[in-house]
């Protein structure tokens, strides 16, 4: 015989349409006789109600024009966000190519080179998104998905400022001798300049964002 | 009702790949106006509160917009939607205080007068805080069951988990939520 639980189980089938015929009558004469899982439905179809007649009360008083204009907005401020990024690789280019070329290159030339950088990093960041648990091959667990995609992304903010640093040690090494000039410390001065502001976005706006919304996941995601 | 039937589905990501610029904007909007509903719903229930899900909606559009082109047709595009839906979702949720299921909440209908409105609002109260106090898994899968139109394959594909784990982990949700809804606020 079988017990609540299952019929309990069977009820939100039930409601869904997933019952065979013989299971929904062996469910409608269990709720005749049993008084508790008669409530337990009456809850789940007033709750069921309650939720939809909130939704739609919220679907029918909101400005979807307004919203879609925002949205819209949304994503001219990412392709803005995305140019941003392209300029402030590009600012940290062509000091660090000025260093090391002292005044034999070109300003075509550096911005040039410049340019290419910003375009493979740009493009390996975008490669690194496509990674992400939306994926329509993905036939993973969603949440332990999003979980592990925001691990990922708090080691890559850990890392990213490692290497960047390990960038300007390096071409400090290798410029160390033409380091005598104005122009020269101006140069390197921008490249510190871009690591500091690189360095305190992640220690103090990425880094917590991504702890935080770990923290809420993990503590939220399994079954109590 | 489903938001978009399969075949119009494969004629908007067409689009969605068109050289031109007016027709790709086309396509976003005519998406934007198919699962509108359906995915602020869903957002509502799982962020709690009509401004971050208003958010939430316009992260899950953006992403949507930038991964359209890419979309080959391997999961359905509803599905496909929805699970940046509930990512969206959980990240804003993750990111705000709690807000209230309650702000923002109007009378019931146009007949409804004071009594009716105190007792709506007491019984979103009474399910607002329960939400609140449920995982997330529990609050996704609650939130997706109460949408219209999905059945349990769908949802199952939008988690990524077979089937038979949807229905336990609904009918866990489900005997959590009541226990919390009769117990009261904490």
């Amino acid at each position: 015989m079988e017990s609540c639980e299952s019929f309990e189980e069977q009820m939100e089938m039930q409601l869904h349409g997933a019952l065979t015929r013989d299971q929904e009558d062996a469910l409608v004469a269990h709720l005749a006789r049993c008084e508790s899982c008669r409530a337990f439905q009456d809850l789940t179809k007033g709750t069921n109600t309650l939720m939809a007649q909130h939704a739609s009360m919220h679907i029918q008083t909101l400005d979807w024009d307004a919203l879609f204009a925002r949205t819209q907005a949304h994503l001219r401020r990412y392709t803005r966000e995305k140019l941003v990024t392209a300029g402030v690789v590009c600012a940290a280019l062509v000091p660090m190519i000025v260093l090391v070329q002292g005044h034999a290159v070109s300003v075509v030339l550096t911005s040039f080179l410049a340019c290419v950088v910003a375009l493979v990093v740009l493009w390996w960041r975008s490669r690194a998104e496509r990674n992400r648990p939306t994926s329509e091959s993905d036939a993973g667990d969603l949440l332990f998905a999003y979980r592990r995609l925001l691990e990922d992304r708090l080691r890559r903010t850990r890392r990213t400022p490692l290497v960047y640093l390990a960038w300007l040690l390096a071409y400090f090494y290798m410029a160390r001798e033409q380091l005598v000039s104005t122009h020269a410390w101006l140069g390197f001065g921008g490249m510190a300049c871009v690591f500091a502001a690189t360095f305190a976005y992640y220690a103090r706006v990425r880094q917590p964002q991504i702890r935080k919304e770990l923290d809420a996941l993990k503590a939220n995601t399994v079954s109590k | 009702m489903l938001p978009m039937t399969e075949e119009a589905a494969r004629l908007l990501c067409e689009k969605a790949r068109a050289p031109s610029a007016d027709e790709r904007e086309k396509a976003f909007a005519d998406l934007f106006a198919a699962f509108r509903s359906s995915v602020f719903a869903l957002c509502l229930h799982v962020t709690g509160g009509r401004a971050d899900a208003e958010d939430a909606l316009q992260d899950c559009f953006v992403a949507v917009y930038r991964g359209l082109a890419g979309f080959r047709g391997e999961a359905r595009l509803s599905t496909w939607v929805y699970r940046i839906a509930v990512r969206s979702a959980l990240a804003t949720k993750a990111r705000r205080p709690h807000t209230s299921l309650v702000d923002g909440v109007e009378t019931p209908s146009a007949e409804a007068g004071p009594e009716d409105l105190a007792a709506s609002r007491q019984q979103l109260r009474k399910l607002d805080a329960a939400l609140e106090r449920l995982s997330s898994e529990h609050r996704v899968v609650l939130s997706l069951f109460a949408l219209d139109g999905l059945d349990h394959a769908e949802i199952a594909a939008i988690l990524g988990v077979p089937a038979g784990t949807v229905w336990s982990r609904l009918h866990l949700a489900r005997k959590r939520l009541n226990a919390l809804l009769a117990e009261g606020p904490p």
